[in-house]
């Protein structure tokens, strides 16, 4: 029969052709990408990672130099200690996003209602506009090093993020930022470079020489409060939240936050070990950036400052960005507001004005003629220390909430832990509040 | 004396409990309902924190009056056995008060800032909830500095979420979103938490949720269409069309796209698996190969009746392709000139010549600046041997450029 005679047959090949087409079209395509089973894995490997890294910004840096230049090597166990409550609290974060969900600020509000959650929002605020106001330091302090006066770095660096933010770019420069960052992967090369006594450094990890000056416990409260930062916690459970990690993937998860943990803090030891090779015992304190870089002279010769410079300028970009954003995030998602830059000014009035007077505060207080930067570094770590018992109490009640959680919820080894560190770290912040205040009243 | 009838949940809470001689027995934390919708929840008792600190139930029975001022027992009797919640009882301070409900009078998620009890002839029941940011302000103790009215909606115009409540079935059957249409319901969805949405999908009929689907944040619909089991899964895939159910597939771990695909009709299945293949910023990625071909010689008569006939149509229907016998596109009928033109007239005669046509792996942008460029309402795509694949439709690319600025915000859009 002539094709075309029958429309109906003529249709039937026209569709058995394309049919063909389309199948041999999979096939080509299959044979050239087949995604190896690991590939899954990096899927969920993430949140915990970048978070961690993300934490190593300008206030980690600058306390954790600080720490080298001051003690030595004396204070590296604490970080050491520290992985396990910084794990902890990030995986009942990770744990409640996967299996709720919602994120932190939501939890509060559903479970502890309107005022605990102004209370808890009323923190979360003050602590990140310290910590906005640090990683301006920390692009000023950088800046400084490229011969850019404090007065222009603020503001400008102010003005181009808010522009990044409010035009959606930021997801692409942040890359940059990131990848700036990775510059102080070269601290724990600058550590062994600088060949320091590694049964020392042992030594003073196994057996402490634990002090009670205040001067010790201030710098102990300020690698806390740099290490597990109360916003943090809101951006773990943010960022598992929006990839949509549910609760089958919870162990991948885990190992994800596990590494991340280890990770940030084995960098930050090398921080301190490399700074503490360079700067220990030669009477020499961090008073500004310069000092600090110091510490990558191994690696970089005179050019350290400028590989710190670049570093610093990196990770404090990254982190200035993200931070005013992610709490106006938080804030308008307690309270029910409308919020994200993919809104209008008009349609978003608080998330916007709560973001941009992060940004203006920031680039205000680090733009004060004189300001000791490397001061208000450690000054607000210490200030996120004292907060952060805070955030622990909400996230450990809401972790081990069996109505909400059902069996994902905390078991007592999990419990034991998240209140141990709540207690230990708020125990702490008190003890150097009233070191403080009675060193004011008796006016040493 | 004078009785409200009418009390807000928020200035129940912690107020005094005090029996029929006016004796002390405890603070007021909860109040529990029962729900059976399409009934609003009916009050059952309230839960008390008594002097001695502990969590007891009294039947509303048992209760005189209830306002600001406090409770009022009938009797100073009280049971001393913990509450124990029973199954299918909402907690309103614990379980409602709070959280995101569906406000129907806009169509959009709103918190449930405070609740509404009113009395009822032989009891209590919730009236209304509000969604205002005066009912927040009023609770922080900010009124003074609060501009703004209250704005209670109706129970009637409330949906609320089982998947909130930790215990038991609740009587929520989500009978209202029934009315919904669904660009809404993806609004609603993708406001909530993937539990939430989840439970939405669920509550619909798979056609509904195939649309709704379609409609939200491609890594939530990854989420709610993995949350759901493959066989139910496959429904609302085989409802969606090709291209969105691709994407969504494309996204889920490869097992768990496998296990739903083998559950879909075959012939879904295979257009589904090689549109999977394609990139997601390509045209091959935007692309439906759910289209109508017919041959040249056809009448528009026999098109209609075609069309007509068959039982099921493309939506949107864009233009008739019309195919030579290798497949090839040999000419275009769009929508508008099969309706004007004579009946008796062959589908050749009328055929526009194909304008814009693309392969599979240029990019998405570039398939959206070709439907710019030549005016077309779908870009037909073609391999390199010119068999013709399936086509780009402009809704599919108009999502794709608004969303492109969604991606690059990433976690804070």
């Amino acid at each position: 029969m002539r094709p075309g005679a029958d429309p109906s047959l003529r249709l039937w090949l026209q569709a058995a052709a394309r049919r063909r087409a389309l199948k041999r079209q999979a096939e080509l395509r299959r044979r050239r990408r087949r995604p190896p089973r690991w590939v899954a894995l990096i899927g969920v490997i993430g949140p915990g990672l970048i978070a961690a890294s993300a934490g190593n910004d300008a206030g980690a840096i600058a306390t954790h130099s600080t720490a080298g230049a001051d003690y030595g090597y004396g204070l590296i166990w604490v970080m050491v200690l520290l992985s396990l409550p910084l794990f902890v609290v990030q995986e009942m974060c990770a744990r409640m996003g996967a299996v709720t969900g919602k994120g932190l600020a939501d939890l509060i509000r559903e479970r502890f209602g309107v005022r605990w959650t102004t209370f808890a929002m009323l923190t979360l605020l003050v602590a990140n506009a310290g910590t906005a106001v640090s990683e301006f330091a920390g692009i000023v302090a950088a800046a400084q090093l490229f011969g850019i006066p404090p007065f222009l770095a603020g503001p400008l660096v102010a003005v181009l993020l808010w522009m990044l933010i409010v035009r959606g770019d930021y997801g692409r420069v942040e890359r940059v930022f990131l990848v700036m960052s990775l510059v102080f992967l070269a601290y724990p090369i600058a550590a062994f470079l600088a060949g320091p006594d590694w049964t020392e450094v042992a030594r003073s990890v196994v057996a402490p020489r634990v002090e009670l000056s205040s001067g010790y416990i201030f710098l102990v409260v300020a690698l806390i409060g740099t290490t597990i930062t109360p916003y943090m916690q809101f951006f773990v459970q943010a960022t598992v939240v929006d990839k949509g990690i549910d609760a089958t993937q919870l162990p991948a998860q885990r190992v994800d936050v596990a590494v991340g943990s280890i990770f940030a803090n084995m960098i930050v030891i090398f921080v301190q070990i490399a700074t503490a090779a360079a700067l220990f015992g030669t009477g020499k304190h961090i008073v500004t950036a310069a000092d600090a870089a110091l510490a990558l002279a191994p690696v970089a010769g005179e050019y350290a400052f400028a590989l710190f410079g670049i570093g610093l300028l990196g990770a404090s970009l990254l982190a200035a960005g993200v931070l005013p954003l992610a709490t106006a995030f938080a804030v308008c998602e307690a309270f029910g507001f409308e919020r994200g830059v993919s809104r209008t000014w008009q349609e978003a009035p608080i998330f916007y004005s709560l973001f941009t007077g992060l940004l203006v505060l920031a680039a205000i207080v680090t733009t004060i003629p004189e300001i000791p930067l490397i001061g208000l570094l450690l000054a607000v770590q210490v200030a996120n220390g004292l907060l952060l018992p805070i955030i622990l109490v909400f996230v450990t009640r809401l972790a081990g909430d069996r109505e909400l959680l059902g069996e994902y919820a905390n078991g007592l080894p999990t419990n034991l832990l998240a209140w141990g560190t709540t207690i230990l770290v708020g125990g702490l912040a008190l003890t150097l509040l009233v070191q403080t205040t009675l060193a004011v009243l008796l006016g040493e | 004396m004078g009785e409200n009838r009418v009390v807000l949940l928020s200035s129940l809470v912690g107020r005094p409990v005090r029996g029929s001689g006016g004796d002390p027995i405890g603070k007021l934390h909860d109040v529990v309902v029962r729900l059976d919708e399409p009934a609003p929840p009916i009050v059952v008792g309230i839960v008390v924190c008594t002097v001695g600190r502990r969590e007891v139930f009294i039947p509303i029975d048992e209760v005189a009056t209830m306002d600001d001022r406090g409770v009022a027992l009938r009797t100073s009797r009280i049971d001393v056995r913990p509450f124990v919640r029973r199954p299918g009882e909402i907690l309103l301070n614990k379980d409602l008060l709070d959280t995101k409900v569906i406000d129907l009078t806009r169509n959009r998620v709103a918190r449930a800032n405070d609740l509404e009890i009113d009395r009822v002839r032989d009891g209590w029941q919730v009236t209304a909830v509000d969604v205002s940011g005066a009912a927040l302000a009023a609770r922080i103790g900010l009124t003074r500095w609060f501009r703004g009215s209250r704005r209670l909606v109706p129970w009637d115009q409330i949906d609320v979420f089982a998947s909130q409540i930790p215990v038991g079935q609740p009587g929520v059957r989500h009978a209202k979103l029934a009315a919904l249409h669904p660009g809404d319901l993806a609004q609603i969805m993708d406001e909530v938490a993937a539990p939430q949405a989840r439970e939405i999908v669920a509550a619909l009929d798979e056609a509904r949720a195939a649309d709704a689907v379609e409609d939200i944040d491609p890594k939530l619909a990854v989420s709610v269409v993995g949350g759901v089991n493959p066989e139910q899964a496959a429904d609302i895939l085989e409802e969606m069309g090709d291209d969105a159910a691709a994407d969504v597939l494309g996204d889920l771990p490869p097992d768990e796209a496998e296990a739903i695909l083998r559950r879909m009709d075959p012939e879904d299945a295979e257009a589904v698996r090689t549109l999977m293949s394609y990139p997601d910023n390509t045209a091959g990625g935007l692309m439906t190969t759910e289209v109508v071909t017919l041959p040249g010689p056809t009448t528009v008569d026999e098109a209609m009746a075609h069309l007509r006939n068959a039982d099921w149509v493309p939506d949107p229907l864009p233009a008739i392709y019309l195919l030579d016998d290798e497949s090839r596109l040999a000419g275009i009928v769009p929508l508008r000139e099969l309706v004007l033109a004579d009946p008796a007239a062959t589908l050749q005669s009328i055929a526009t010549k194909p304008a814009g046509v693309c392969r599979p792996d240029v990019s998405a942008i570039e398939a959206a600046r070709l439907i710019a460029r030549y005016n077309l309402v779908a870009l037909p795509v073609e391999d390199e041997s010119g068999v013709f694949l399936g086509v780009v439709t402009i809704d599919d690319a108009l999502d794709f450029l608004i969303n492109q600025r969604r991606r690059r915000s990433g976690l804070f859009a």
